[in-house]
């Protein structure tokens, strides 16, 4: 008995401590944002990208807990963090989302957003999206929303601009016919985004949003992300990802590499 | 299309499933991350049996831990936790088991029908799921959950909002704002659920259950014999049947609301009805309420999925999971492949179903050991069991002392509560953030 009391002791207490299973040449990635949105697939592509160098998943709630983890682990893990977490917060404090130079690795990838509606629906028009009193869903988010906010103020003040926690309910909202138009950076199935926010037209879009109403405020504005990182040493993840086929074969093609021709300090500066 | 993978991935399902059940804080979605690997390997029809047959014998076994020791093991057997023990401890134990595993089996039936009614409908549902009728369902359920708690109604009001206050602790990147974290990195992820259930609901419950009842610990068992006689006596709770199953089964397939929260519902719901009836009798429990909680959680589990298949939108974090994996395999989520593994999955869906009203009944009888012990020391037991898993659940992302902490601060809250009903304390605590967001929303919208 006393002898399988203290087997039981000695698993659980391995089961406990995730360091004992350190395994030197394997990277771990965090995810901090829910499964099976941009997020994970951004950090999918890095999974892959290693191959056997990738190590474990690791799951945290949210971008503060994924930097407390950066912070403590002694393993080599790797992060895709957005862009925004290093705006500072409202009261002016320095972002919980901050990470410190030292974290700082590359550039990862950008997009810019996109106004989108359901292809089947015939009164999403651009002359309705300028005129009418439509409603645009966007998604809820501290440095973004107020940017949307001002855009559409600036496109079209009779518009409604109604905040979204997660894209899944915007996307069940232009459905349900709640919402005429979305901001998004990826298009679904069976949605069209004929306006893109950005200083050339790319993919489906028929025109920028400077075409649309030249005065508008952020009338060229990405979503993007970067590499953060804590024990690497002798891997270029950045490298390791954008030379594989998980990267070359990505869903997310209007996700693309930036700022790759500045230095690392001129990517940190840009950042900060 | 079957083959010995099916069967594989089938009884893996099932062990994946009684962990996820029985063991609190583990959830579907950590047994999901856990057999990912496996998961991205098998074909695309039994990535969806696994969800299933996982799911559905995961609410069997949650809810038997939640009677049986008052431990949910997620928000959404909350209600069951309250109910379900205080039968157990007040003589009931078999027969809230009994009644609550076979109520859920038919509620699965239930949900499974109503979908294959509802396919020529289910276009016109989603048109009304819109933020207005959210609004209405998660305001009703608020005002209900505060309004029949057994606590004065200032007192659930303030719980209410006190739940409120501890869910928005944190850095919100939605607002771009920190919420009482006095500048600590230990509370800049927010207050974890595991720590804020365990100190504000099972711990109050255990101490007010260890005041009254049994002191020492009871159970009879369940038989086959048992069972045969609840299923014949189950047509007494038709009526809650057909409500919990109506509520879970639309709660499960509307974006933003879940099963989770649709079992909240359905238990409100009943529970008002039964006090209407002078039926519903304070601290002695309540089989009614436990059938409908346990009921619309499993009506629910089937549902869920019609977005996905249906609508390419999956509405659980463990959905998405799903979603990501079929998407990354090439496997377009339509509405042909949907008709194409709908049989397949309720046949799965209701095998599961059943084998975890018999397995379930397995296992709790395994729990005859504990008889004829002091209640207190099983409580004792189930809390260190709870310190135990809080560690180790924190300590996945290296927070382990930090989740502890934070239970170690919310404890003395918890012990002052134990008088109290804190249900609306948990479900402002776990709802908060739906709550402000769909209130926004609409705001917007009228004004």
């Amino acid at each position: 008995m006393k002898k399988t009391l203290l087997t039981i002791i000695a698993t659980l207490f391995l089961a406990l401590s995730p360091s004992i299973s350190f395994a030197a040449d394997k990277i771990d990635v965090i995810q901090y944002s829910r499964a099976g949105g941009l997020h994970d697939r951004m950090i999918t592509y890095v999974a892959d990208a290693l191959g056997d160098q990738f190590g474990e998943r690791i799951v945290v709630d949210n971008c503060a807990a994924a930097i407390q983890y950066l912070k403590k682990t002694r393993k080599p893990t790797v992060a895709a963090m957005a862009f925004e977490s290093m705006a500072k917060q409202n009261d002016g404090s320095k972002n919980a989302c901050a990470i410190d130079k030292k974290y700082f690795m590359e550039m990862y990838a950008a997009s810019p957003w996109s106004v989108c509606h359901r292809s089947d629906n015939a009164a999403a028009t651009i002359d309705a999206l300028r005129k009418s009193d439509v409603r645009v869903g966007v998604w809820q988010n501290g440095f973004y929303g107020p940017r949307f906010i001002k855009f559409m103020e600036a496109i079209n003040p009779n518009a409604k601009v109604i905040p979204y926690k997660k894209a899944k309910m915007y996307r069940a909202a232009l459905v349900a016919g709640e919402i005429t138009f979305s901001i998004s950076t990826v298009a679904k199935d069976g949605e069209s985004c004929p306006v893109v926010l950005n200083d050339t037209v790319v993919g489906d879009a028929e025109m920028t949003a400077a075409d649309l109403e030249p005065k508008a405020p952020y009338s060229v504005l990405g979503y993007s992300y970067f590499f953060a990182g804590a024990n690497i040493k002798g891997a270029d993840v950045p490298a390791i990802v954008f030379s594989s086929d998980a990267w070359k074969n990505r869903r997310d093609q209007r996700y693309d590499v930036f700022m790759t021709d500045l230095s690392r300090n001129k990517q940190w500066k840009a950042l900060k | 299309m079957f083959g010995l993978e099916t069967v594989i991935v089938f009884l893996a399902a099932i062990v994946c499933g009684t962990i996820s059940g029985i063991m609190p804080g583990v959830g579907g979605m950590a047994v999901m991350l856990m057999a990912y690997p496996f998961l991205i390997e098998i074909q695309p029809h039994n990535i969806l049996i696994f969800y299933v047959a996982m799911v559905s014998i995961d609410q069997f076994f949650g809810g038997i831990t939640a009677i049986v020791f008052g431990v949910p093991g997620s928000s959404s057997a909350v209600p069951s936790a309250m109910e379900g023990h205080t039968l157990f401890k007040n003589g009931k134990s078999s027969e809230a088991i009994m009644f609550s595993a076979i109520g859920s089996w038919f509620t699965s039936l239930f949900g499974v029908l109503l979908i294959i009614a509802m396919i020529p409908l289910l276009f016109m549902v989603y048109k009304v799921w819109n933020s207005t009728v959210q609004m209405a369902i998660f305001g009703f359920t608020s005002i209900a959950i505060i309004w029949i708690s057994k606590n004065k109604l200032l007192v659930s009001v303030g719980l209410f909002i006190f739940g409120n206050l501890l869910g928005k602790v944190g850095y919100d990147t939605y607002t771009n704002d920190s919420f009482m974290t006095f500048d600590t990195p230990l509370l800049y992820p927010g207050l974890p659920v595991m720590p804020v259930v365990t100190t504000m609901f099972v711990i109050p419950l255990l101490i007010g259950s260890l005041r009254k009842g049994a002191t020492v610990f009871e159970f009879p068992g369940v038989t086959l014999e048992g069972y045969i006689e609840s299923f014949r006596k189950i047509k007494k709770y038709l009526s809650t049947l057909v409500r919990a199953g109506l509520l879970g089964s639309i709660g499960g397939f509307v974006p933003g609301m879940s099963y989770g929260m649709s079992s909240i519902l359905a238990y409100t719901v009943e529970k008002w009805i039964q006090i209407r009836k002078g039926s519903y009798r304070q601290g002695k429990g309540d089989m009614p309420s436990l059938i409908a909680s346990e009921g619309a959680n499993n009506a629910g589990t089937f549902t869920q999925l019609v977005p996905l298949l249906f609508l390419g939108i999956p509405i659980t974090v463990s959905e998405a999971l799903i979603y990501n994996i079929l998407d990354t395999r090439g496997y377009p989520v339509t509405i042909e492949w949907f008709q194409s593994t709908f049989i397949m999955i309720i046949v799965f869906f209701l095998i599961s179903a059943t084998i975890g009203l018999f397995a379930a009944g397995r296992y709790v009888n395994l729990m005859r050991v504990l008889n004829n012990l002091k209640i207190k020391w099983v409580y004792l037991g189930v809390v260190l069991f709870l310190f135990g898993a809080i560690y180790y659940v924190g300590n996945q992302t290296l927070a382990g002392f930090e989740h502890l902490t934070i239970t170690a601060m919310l404890l003395p809250i918890g012990l002052l509560l134990y008088r109290m009903d804190t249900m609306p304390l948990i479900y402002g605590f776990i709802l908060h953030d739906k709550l402000f967001e769909i209130a926004i929303r609409v705001w917007i919208m009228y004004t």
